[in-house]
C-alpha cells in the first residue's frame, strides 16, 4: 500500500493506493491523525484502493472523529467501487462526507 | 454427493500473511467463475475471520496463549463445496473462544473497531462455532450460496 500527500488549497490531501488491511492500516491512521494533529483539514483520496478491511475502515472513523473533535473538514474523495462497498456494508457511506474529487471536497 | 475439497492452505497468523490469503482466495473464486461482487464480499469475510483470529484468538488470554509457540500460532483454511454451497472452514490452535464474546455491534455507534463481526454476519448465510473433537483450538465455518 503506497501512501501520496499533497495539497489542495488549504486540505492535505492523502492518497492512497492499493489494500489497506490489517497490516498497513496503522500506517494510514498515522498519516490521518499527523496531518489532524498539525491543524490541516483532510482529504482521503481513495481512487487506488482496491481493498480496505475493518481495521482501514477504522483509521477512517478515527480520522473523522479527531477532526469533529477539532472543527476540522475531513472528507473521502474518489471512492473506490470497492471502498463503497465496503462504506455501505458498514453504514458509513451516510455518515463520512464524500466527494468525487479533492476539488469538489475544497469548493464545498 | 460427496463434498469437493477445493483448496487448503495453512499460514502464520500474522498480518503481513493475509494478503496472499485474499490472492489465493481471488484466485479460487474467480477460476469458478464467481462475480466479483461476490468474490470481493467473501475475500472480505474470510479475511475479517483471520483478523478475529490473529487479534483476539491467539492474543486474548496471555496465560492461556503462553503454551501456543510462533510455530503453533497458524491458521489453516479448508474450502469445500457442495453444488453452490461454498464452505470456508477456519482452524486455529488458540484458546477455545467464547462465542457469547462474538457478537456484532450496534452500527448506529460511530466508533472505530468492531465492525469485523458484522462484515462476517451480513455477508455469510452461515456462521458456525465448531468445538473440535480433540477439545483444542477453534473452527470457524462460514458457508454461503455463490
Amino acid at each position: 500500500m503506497d501512501v501520496t500527500k499533497k495539497t489542495e488549497g488549504e486540505y492535505a490531501v492523502i492518497a492512497l493506493d492499493g489494500e489497506i488491511d490489517l497490516h498497513c492500516s496503522p500506517q494510514v491512521r498515522d498519516e490521518i491523525l499527523g496531518e489532524l494533529n498539525q491543524d490541516k483539514p483532510v482529504l482521503v483520496d481513495l481512487f487506488a484502493v482496491s481493498y480496505i478491511d475493518s481495521s482501514g475502515i477504522a483509521s477512517l472513523v478515527e480520522g473523522f472523529q479527531l477532526a469533529k473533535s477539532k472543527n476540522l473538514d475531513f472528507a473521502l474523495v474518489a471512492v473506490s467501487d470497492a471502498v463503497m462497498q465496503v462504506l455501505q456494508l458498514a453504514r458509513l457511506d451516510k455518515v463520512f462526507p464524500i466527494h468525487p474529487t479533492a476539488q469538489d471536497a475544497a469548493n464545498a | 454427493m460427496d463434498n469437493e475439497i477445493i483448496d487448503t492452505w495453512e499460514f502464520p497468523a500474522e498480518a503481513s500473511h493475509l494478503q496472499g490469503l485474499r490472492d489465493g482466495l481471488r484466485d479460487v473464486l474467480r477460476s469458478h467463475h464467481i462475480p466479483e461482487i461476490q468474490c470481493r464480499d467473501v475475500v472480505l469475510a474470510v479475511n475479517e475471520a483471520c483478523m478475529n483470529i490473529i487479534q483476539h484468538a491467539y492474543s486474548t488470554n496471555p496465560e492461556a496463549s503462553k503454551n501456543v509457540t510462533h510455530t503453533d500460532a497458524e491458521i489453516r483454511i479448508e474450502i469445500e463445496k457442495l453444488d453452490n454451497l461454498w464452505c470456508f472452514r477456519l482452524i486455529d490452535s488458540a484458546p477455545t473462544v467464547d462465542t457469547s464474546c462474538m457478537k456484532s455491534r450496534d452500527l448506529d455507534d460511530i466508533r472505530p473497531g468492531g465492525l469485523g463481526m458484522h462484515f462476517i454476519e451480513q455477508i455469510m448465510d452461515d456462521v458456525n462455532m465448531i468445538k473440535p473433537q480433540d477439545g483444542t483450538g477453534n473452527i470457524l465455518e462460514l458457508s454461503k450460496r455463490l
